[in-house]
């Protein structure tokens, strides 16, 4: 049952989101929107350390944050310079964002 | 087992929800935004400047009814009854009165009915141009009004004077530099077989009928055309010696 809860949190979130959103910037919509990814990214990590019982609170904390951060940075780095560095952020977080579904998945599937 | 890590994810995951949604909201308005802006942008001047081309006119419209007020005011001297006549001779000739007199409309309507029809049998090779009354129509048209002597012509309740201007911006017609749209409504006061005869014979005219354009003419004996109230241009014209000498 518990497990259900970050999902139940992310659920909500969303409606709210929905309802009440956030006056974004549109220049820094773009920017955030890759740190959308790494908080998505951050949050699938930290289920999975959980149910591999490494979760470490200040771990899990600091890396929300400064993937947030430094995704965006990238991003905007990446625009500045003319390099498409987001691409870096979307592939890292895209790709762990997957790997850990599938192991969240498996550790559902055996338990 | 500690459950507070539960509750940290549980808010981290609040907090990226809030956060997508957000951002997908921002999105898709800046998105839209986009595609509208720069057109509602246009539209907004144009209309500002239609709605200042209103009161311009309305403006001219007031000084010329004072000018008239000033010049009715009537005086005994001989010569000045004269230069008075002479004035308002010249003032119908230009186009500065409203005129009313026996003479004909002719009614241009674009070709929606076939146009529609072509556009469902053979959308690929339709061409909405082919359905449409253009610039030219209208220019031709009022061509074969003045040369079937036309003494006054008017396009829409726009007058036409020897400077009018009839020409096409996109998708509009533009008479004495104001917006036109269908139908037009020619109307030309003066003999009106001879008129109807001219029109009827020119090239526009049966072109149209021929393609099937809701087209007409009207014989009437009394028709109304406005005054012209557009400006003039000045500044630049001067009269010659020679011809100022003839004239006198």
């Amino acid at each position: 049952m518990w497990i259900l809860l970050p999902f139940l949190g992310l659920l909500i979130g969303m409606i709210v989101g929905l309802q009440y959103p956030l006056q974004v910037p549109v220049a820094y919509a773009k920017y955030l929107s890759i740190g959308v990814l790494a908080a998505l990214d951050s949050v699938f990590g930290g289920l999975r350390a959980a149910m591999e019982d490494k979760f470490d609170q200040t771990i899990f904390l600091t890396g929300f944050f400064s993937n947030i951060l430094m995704a965006s940075v990238l991003a905007y780095m990446g625009d500045q310079l003319g390099v498409e560095l987001y691409l870096a952020a979307v592939f890292v977080f895209g790709v762990r964002l997957f790997q850990n579904l599938g192991i969240i998945r498996r550790y559902l599937i055996k338990k | 087992m500690s459950k507070r890590w539960q509750l940290t994810l549980t808010v981290v995951s609040l907090i990226s929800g809030i956060l997508l949604m957000s951002l997908i909201l921002a999105n898709q308005a800046a998105r839209s935004e986009a595609a509208e802006s720069s057109n509602e942008d246009l539209i907004e001047i144009i209309n500002r400047v239609e709605e200042e081309t209103v009161a311009l006119e309305e403006l001219i419209d007031e000084k010329r009814d004072r000018i008239d007020q000033i010049r009715e005011h009537k005086v005994e001297d001989g010569e000045l009854t004269v230069l008075q006549s002479e004035l308002e001779w010249l003032r119908r000739r230009v186009g500065l009165t409203q005129v009313t007199g026996p003479g004909i409309t002719v009614i241009l309507d674009d070709n929606e009915a076939l146009a529609s029809a072509a556009k469902a049998t053979n959308p690929l090779s339709f061409d909405p141009n082919s359905y449409i009354i253009h610039d030219k129509d209208l220019l031709y048209l009022v061509n074969d009004l003045k040369i079937g002597g036309a003494e006054a012509i008017s396009i829409n309740n726009q007058r036409i004077i020897t400077s009018s201007d009839i020409r096409c911006v996109g998708t509009v017609i533009l008479v004495n530099s104001t917006r036109l749209a269908p139908p037009y409504e020619i109307r030309a006061i003066g003999n009106p077989e001879k008129l109807m005869k001219q029109v009827s014979n020119g090239q526009t005219y049966p072109w149209l009928k021929s393609r099937d354009f809701p087209v007409e003419i009207i014989e009437e004996e009394v028709i109304q055309i406005p005054t012209y109230k557009g400006s003039f241009a000045t500044g630049h014209l001067q009269v010659t010696k020679g011809e100022s000498e003839t004239n006198d």
